[in-house]
């Protein structure tokens, strides 16, 4: 078969559109339900703290082991079904969500006893900060644009939570930033790539 | 050496090894209803693709069940990788240098 230039350079463009759509389908299928997920838990935090304040930290610590369960439920389950994708090679060991988990919380924790934050508010955005900084990071590291764009959007609204929103409103602020920016990208996901 | 490949160059069996390429490791299988729904094709047509790729020696199929449900599962063997490599470095000799986009094709290819 005889190509031009302008056939072979077309076919490269395919290959290369093709290429990074299978891996931008395969990171959404795999990310949305995890991320509805954490977005629910947020605004189910969120609202839960602005009604029961007293009860802020059992609030937080049950859902983030909630959260952590729900993702090692969604993990094995969609490791089980192998849609999109079935990998031999690849096995979530046992002690990898819990030492995840427990390094997670051991930074927080050891990093609030240090630096002694002055409110509650602010406690609370810097965890969230260092969750988007995760999720920026991971962003980067696998070329998932979202991952960036969702970390940068929320740290701005956590920003501005703390500095512009007025503290009553502070938890409705953030339920609706952080809570309902994750999920509303995990449905788009997950209608986008469906 | 940069070889063209006729099996490979046909637009949906193309897309296919780009897909498959693209996996995150040799060892990554893709499901069949997955690429179906990702290039909107019918089970009889992805199928007669797959197949011709399978005859060539470039993919491997794994029909299985799970959770009693019959599966598929499809991946790339070494032959097809260097074959698929082998086509893209053709296409590159094609353009001769005069296209300077750079073009994701996936793993790299040696």
């Amino acid at each position: 078969m005889n190509l031009d230039n302008r056939q072979a350079a077309d076919t490269l463009e395919l290959i290369s559109k093709t290429a990074s759509q299978t891996k931008k389908s395969i990171a959404a299928k795999y990310s949305s339900p995890h991320i509805i997920l954490w977005g629910c838990i947020a605004i189910a935090g969120y609202l839960l703290t602005y009604f029961y304040l007293s009860w802020v930290r059992v609030i937080w610590i049950t859902l983030g082991f909630l959260g952590w369960l729900g993702m090692f439920l969604i993990s094995s389950y969609q490791k089980r079904k192998g849609f999109p994708t079935k990998n031999s090679q690849y096995i979530l060991l046992w002690w990898q969500p819990i030492a995840s988990w427990t390094a997670f919380y051991a930074f927080i924790f050891i990093s609030l006893y240090m630096f002694k934050p002055r409110s509650g508010i602010v406690i609370n955005a810097y965890i969230i900060l260092v969750i988007m900084l995760a999720y920026i990071n991971l962003g980067i590291w696998n070329s998932e644009i979202f991952m960036i764009g969702l970390g940068i959007v929320i740290s701005a609204g956590t920003l501005i939570g703390v500095y512009w929103i007025p503290v009553s409103f502070y938890c409705f602020w953030m339920a609706l930033t952080a809570g309902g920016m994750l999920v509303t990208t995990g449905i788009y996901l997950h209608l986008k790539y469906r | 050496m940069a070889e063209f490949n006729d099996i490979i160059h046909q637009p949906v069996r193309l897309q296919i090894m780009a897909a498959l390429m693209s996996l995150r490791s040799d060892d990554e299988k893709a499901d069949f209803a997955y690429l179906k729904n990702l290039f909107k094709l019918t089970d009889g047509n992805l199928g007669a693709h797959l197949a011709k790729l399978e005859e060539a020696g470039y993919i491997k199929i794994e029909k299985t069940f799970i959770a009693r449900k019959p599966r598929t599962f499809i991946n790339t063997t070494g032959k097809g990788r260097d074959a698929f490599a082998d086509h893209i470095a053709a296409l590159k000799k094609i353009i001769g240098g005069k296209d300077n986009r750079r073009h994701n094709t996936g793993r790299d290819n040696k």
